[in-house]
């Protein structure tokens, strides 16, 4: 079959932004009355191709905007490209919404069972992987209290917990290291590093130049939507500095 | 869960009909948001999920104190009338407005997550539906207390509901996949509701509209949705076809469109955020 777990053909994203934020209904009337209403095209990912070995882990840098959350999108099946086609094989585990689902008026143990709902597992699935998601978290003691009265460290481990306890086949770690203390981070290393060695993707998406170094055997680096460069992580870096030092461009718009 | 799962972007349904088969994958999610969104609401309560059966009935009460010696003529057994009025409007506006606010909530997900956007909205539904079911208990009660006629013609009532929850449903759908781009619209739906509330028979008689007015009730979806429920449960009989045939095509009409335009604007609501 395949041997790759994302593959992007030349793929194009638009985005329709309004002019200005128009938050009102009111507003809106308005200005479609006026005749001032005004939408532009905005080409999140231009003309993007990507590869991405089974068991690759690929370090995604860009500036602010040149589009990795688009890119991540896509991959998590969230929005479809314009133009261009998709393809991924796999489980994909959104690492990127840690915590997006929980309920705060609920207690830690429905929580698990709703954030999981969520990512698509059944009840029964859950119940019977249900003890070793709270012992990862380490919340054995407050499991049955209201989220609300989590620490944010608490809520970071239960989420993290919860989406990656099914190893998934592929792994999108956007920035969400940083939780818990310094005990909790490492096991959580340590947990990726075995989907790693299981032969899991792994996407990094990260603006630290020793994250990406620590974790990925390749690089690719973004700007205004197009891929500049693909190659060793030393080298992808080294380009992303040349492009930090440049001033900023404005955004690709049309 | 296998590695030969493979997603091609090429190969998808068109959006419309994917929102409809993925939510079969999200049963359970659906069950748990209703589930949830029953409790939740009252878990810091003093009277819990009583509530969904007290605000109804003290509704009533009160429309009852007030009206029964006005329409008491017209309208015996004046409580029976009103509240089987009251849970047909309360099933419309609580649906539509709590489908906007379970969206708002999903909505933090929908950029990051694949979920079935409509299991929002639809989770509005099924709360009202459950919260309808609840509420015959003390409307059946009362019926029985003021000697209500019983007839087969109840039997009837799963039909008009169901349109019921797919207008509503409509209405939610279109209504929630606005409110994200305009936050000023739940504001003007809740002075629509309460306009439209008073343009439907849920508290007077239909006599008292004068002929030059009626036209209001003909073009009004939840008046002949209204007679379609009333009409079994107070009267004991069945409903004029044709107030069933209009019920059933605003239904059709609202639910498909709405649907449509939800399941066309998710993949925006996922670029929002």
């Amino acid at each position: 079959m395949t041997n790759f777990a994302i593959c992007l053909e030349d793929v194009w994203l638009k985005y329709r932004v309004p002019e200005e934020t128009i938050r009102s209904f009111k507003e809106f009337v308005i200005r479609r009355v006026r005749g001032t209403l005004g939408f532009k095209h905005f080409w999140a990912l231009q003309g993007l191709n990507l590869e991405v070995a089974k068991g690759e882990v690929l370090g995604v840098v860009g500036r602010n905007g040149a589009g990795k959350t688009s890119l991540m999108k896509l991959i998590s099946r969230v929005v479809r490209p314009t133009k261009g086609r998709v393809r991924v094989v796999g489980r994909v585990a959104p690492l990127l919404g840690l915590g997006a689902g929980f309920h705060d008026e609920l207690t830690g143990r429905e929580n698990i069972y709703l954030a999981s709902a969520i990512l698509g597992f059944s009840r029964e699935d859950v119940s019977r992987r249900f003890e070793r998601i709270v012992s990862f978290a380490e919340l054995e003691d407050f499991i049955d209290r209201p989220l609300r009265t989590y620490s944010s460290g608490m809520r970071a481990r239960l989420g993290f917990a919860v989406a990656t306890d099914v190893p998934p086949d592929i792994l999108i770690l956007d920035e969400v290291l940083a939780v818990g203390d310094a005990p909790f981070q490492e096991k959580c290393k340590a947990r990726i590093r075995q989907f790693r060695e299981n032969g899991a993707t792994v996407l990094v998406v990260s603006h630290h130049a020793s994250t990406i170094q620590a974790l990925c055997s390749r690089a690719i680096l973004l700007d205004h939507g197009r891929l500049l460069f693909e190659g060793p992580v030393a080298e992808t870096l080294r380009k992303y500095q040349d492009i930090l030092a440049q001033p900023p461009m404005s955004a690709a718009a049309s | 869960m296998s590695g030969a799962f493979l997603y091609d972007s090429q190969q998808q349904r068109h959006p419309v009909i994917d929102a409809w088969v993925e939510l079969g994958r999200f049963r359970d999610l659906l069950r748990m948001l209703v589930g949830l969104s029953l409790t939740v609401r009252y878990k810091r309560s003093l009277l819990g999920i009583a509530w969904t059966l007290l605000n109804p009935l003290l509704h009533m009460l009160v429309l009852s104190v007030a009206f029964s010696t006005l329409f008491g003529d017209r309208l015996p057994r004046y409580p029976v009338y009103v509240l089987a009025g009251l849970m047909v409007f309360e099933f419309f506006s609580q649906t539509t407005t709590f489908a906007v606010n379970q969206l708002t909530w999903g909505s933090a997900l929908l950029g990051r997550v694949y979920v079935p956007a409509a299991v929002f909205p639809l989770s509005a539904v099924g709360t009202s539906l459950v919260q309808f079911g609840i509420t015959c208990i003390p409307l059946l009660l009362i019926m029985l207390f003021l000697k209500n006629p019983f007839s087969w013609a109840l039997l009837f009532l799963p039909l008009p509901v169901t349109l019921l929850a797919v207008l509503s449903l409509g209405f939610g759908l279109a209504l929630a996949a606005l409110a994200l781009s305009f936050n000023d619209l739940v504001n003007m739906w809740g002075v629509l509701l309460r306009v439209w509330y008073f343009l439907t028979p849920v508290m007077y008689p239909e006599s008292i509209i004068p002929p030059s007015a009626r036209w209001i009730l003909v073009a009004n979806p939840l008046h002949h949705l209204l007679i379609c429920i009333r009409d079994p449960i107070y009267l004991g009989r069945l409903p004029d076809p044709h107030h069933f045939v209009v019920s059933a095509v605003w239904s059709l009409v609202v639910g498909l469109v709405g649907w449509w335009y939800f399941s066309y604007r998710r993949f925006e609501f996922a670029l929002q955020v």
